[in-house]
């Protein structure tokens, strides 16, 4: 069984069909779509449960055998009754808000560090990385509740400097680390072409490293939009006020008051607020395993 | 920081000018050149020392005081290690986030490489079978979290009502003290990003090795264990360390489920922390855990990283 995922074999998929394939490969790949097929439906089951739900009526709620994947009647009700209870576009509002704060000056100081590490050299470069790998290994948990505190003292809990301050201090070791992998398997002879045409630096940077490696600032792009729409932390401990929380908070306000009857809007507000970020995986993909095959894990 | 800073291009002076006034030049010019990547991390070596390594310093020493941030601390020794080592709930947090690394990562670990194994098969449609894959992971905490309170609802719940078609009981699932955190391990069981992980350190294995494997007329499943696991170790070392982090910082999803509830029942450790500062405002036990919590992570880095040399394979060499 095992067999049919392990040989990687040459040429296109559909080539065997037309000389005749062999038996055993068949069976093969009959065993691996039902393995596939079994492992999607499981993997799907809570999402189209999901969807099917933000549909349907309370009536139908009740589950019946066969269970009933297509809502019939179909209703927007559950939409426009969850739309109601929350001010959903300020909550939106702010979750970009918060990708843009931290998004824009994280990438801006990792992307200049991660220069400098993977460019330039320099005494201490070795031991600082060593320090940025060890950082990138601990809990946030760890440094939470002092980070806490240093906010609160300076007054800056209502505000958005929470967010601001420590990305511009570079403060996303994985971030550091990747783009360091990235910048260094850039060919160094394109750097010194525009070293030979006066570039300093900075320049550098800027004019090569930078435009080489959109794949992977895509993908930081992605990865910072996504934890600003996922995170709960950081929102529960600077974004309590009503006008600054985002999607993941008013979601955790609007599931905290349960009852049957709001099985429906909790499921089609979770549709509205899940959508947007799998279409934005979804583009988000092939840069990820751009990103990821180039920066690599090894070395 | 302007360019006119950085360049050493640029001629300031006429070539003509007195040697120690060009000497003088060249001096700056090296110091500016040597000071340059001090320069481009300067942001990142202030964030680690205000906000990574002080941090970790004053939880040290505010372990070891009473604090409400509204007073100042009180040193009371070795008091807040005692307390909590009394109290039941750090206890069922600790007991409740164990079982999660001995269950959860290494289950999540099997899922997401057999499924990296499954989609590597060229099939038709493997493409579409992929992105499919991926889609679970990418709905938000929140959503998932709505979802799940629906699927595992003792009344209206997909799984009760299976168990109930079947003539089981319907069990209480996130209300039970007991049960809850059985929910919570089992549902993280996913291959998630770790998939995708392994998927991609599939595509590096080099076909050579298959056809070496095949030419000496191993097995499929012989190949596995000696080709396709060996070249994936690197790759396994990133997922688990990545994975057991993650699982220490285990928060939005009992969080926004069960709020750590029914009594402690699904009280993971990183909730503790929260729980500690700030709904009980006792930042010395939060300092406390989290200083607790930053040995254990060390300890159990260092032990991955030390005993990663006799188990993980790196091509052209170990470094």
């Amino acid at each position: 069984m095992a067999g049919a995922f392990l040989v990687r074999r040459s040429g296109t998929p559909g080539s065997g069909f037309v000389l005749g394939m062999r038996a055993s490969r068949i069976v093969q790949h009959a065993i691996a779509y039902i393995l596939i097929a079994v492992f999607l439906a499981i993997a799907l089951m809570p999402l189209a449960w999901m969807f099917s739900g933000a549909f349907k009526t309370l009536e139908q709620m009740r589950i019946t055998f066969p269970i009933q994947w297509i809502p019939n009647p179909v209703t927007l009700q559950n939409f426009a009754d969850g739309w109601q209870e929350r001010n959903w576009l300020l909550n939106l509002r702010n979750t970009l808000m918060l990708a843009v704060f931290v998004g824009v000056p994280t990438i801006t100081t990792c992307t200049l560090a991660a220069y400098a590490f993977a460019r330039m050299r320099f005494p201490g470069s070795e031991f600082l990385m060593f320090l940025n790998i060890s950082l990138m290994l601990i809990p946030d948990f760890v440094t939470m509740v002092p980070r806490y505190v240093m906010m609160a003292r300076m007054g800056w809990i209502g505000t958005w400097l929470p967010a601001v301050v420590p990305s511009m201090l570079a403060l996303n070791p994985a971030m550091v680390f990747v783009l360091r992998q990235f910048f260094r398997a850039i060919p160094n002879e394109l750097s010194e072409a525009a070293r030979l045409d006066g570039s300093n630096e900075l320049g550098i940077y800027w004019r090569v490293i930078l435009p080489l490696s959109k794949p992977i600032l895509a993908l930081q792009i992605v990865l910072i939009t996504s934890w600003a729409w996922n995170d709960l932390l950081f929102p529960l401990l600077y974004l309590k006020d009503k006008s600054m929380q985002t999607l993941t908070l008013a979601m955790m306000g609007f599931i905290g008051i349960r009852g049957d009857t709001r099985w429906g809007q909790m499921m089609a507000m979770s549709v509205l607020v899940s959508l947007p970020m799998m279409v934005l995986s979804y583009y988000g993909q092939r840069y990820f395993t751009e990103g990821f095959t180039l920066s690599g894990i090894k070395g | 920081m302007t360019t006119t800073d950085l360049g050493a291009q640029q001629p300031e002076l006429d070539p003509a000018g007195s040697p120690e006034l060009l000497q003088k030049i060249a001096r700056r010019r090296r110091f500016r050149r040597r000071m340059l990547p001090y320069l481009f991390i300067f942001p990142w070596i202030l964030g680690v020392v205000t906000f990574q390594a002080y941090p970790i310093l004053d939880s040290f020493y505010h372990s070891f005081t009473i604090y409400d941030v509204f007073q100042p601390a009180k040193w009371i020794g070795i008091r807040n290690y005692v307390n909590l080592a009394e109290h039941a709930y750090t206890r069922k947090a600790l007991m409740n986030t164990f079982l999660y690394v001995v269950v959860s990562v290494p289950g999540g670990l099997v899922v997401g490489l057999l499924q990296a194994l499954l989609l590597n098969v060229k099939v038709r449609g493997l493409q579409l079978f992929r992105t499919l894959a991926i889609v679970p992971g990418t709905v938000p905490v929140a959503g998932a979290a709505a979802v799940s309170l629906f699927i595992w609802s003792p009344s209206l719940g997909l799984i009760n009502s299976f168990l109930k078609a079947f003539g089981l009981k319907g069990q209480a699932w996130l209300s039970d003290p007991e049960m809850v955190k059985w929910v919570f391990i089992f549902m993280t069981i996913q291959g998630g990003i770790g998939m995708l992980i392994f998927l991609a350190g599939l595509q590096n294995v080099p076909q050579e090795l298959y056809d070496a494997s095949k030419i000496d007329g191993a097995k499929p499943i012989q190949t596995l264990f000696s080709v396709t696991l060996p070249m994936l170790t690197p790759y396994t070392l990133f997922n688990l360390l990545t994975s057991l982090i993650g699982a220490f910082q285990y928060f939005a999803g009992p969080m926004l489920m069960t709020g750590g509830g029914p009594a402690g029942g699904s009280l993971f450790y990183a909730q503790l922390i929260y729980q500690n500062a700030f709904t009980f405002f006792k930042m010395g036990h939060a300092a406390a855990l989290s200083w607790i919590l930053f040995v254990i992570s060390v300890i159990v880095v260092v032990t991955v990283f030390r005993t990663s040399a006799s188990w993980v394979y790196y091509e052209g060499g170990n470094n």
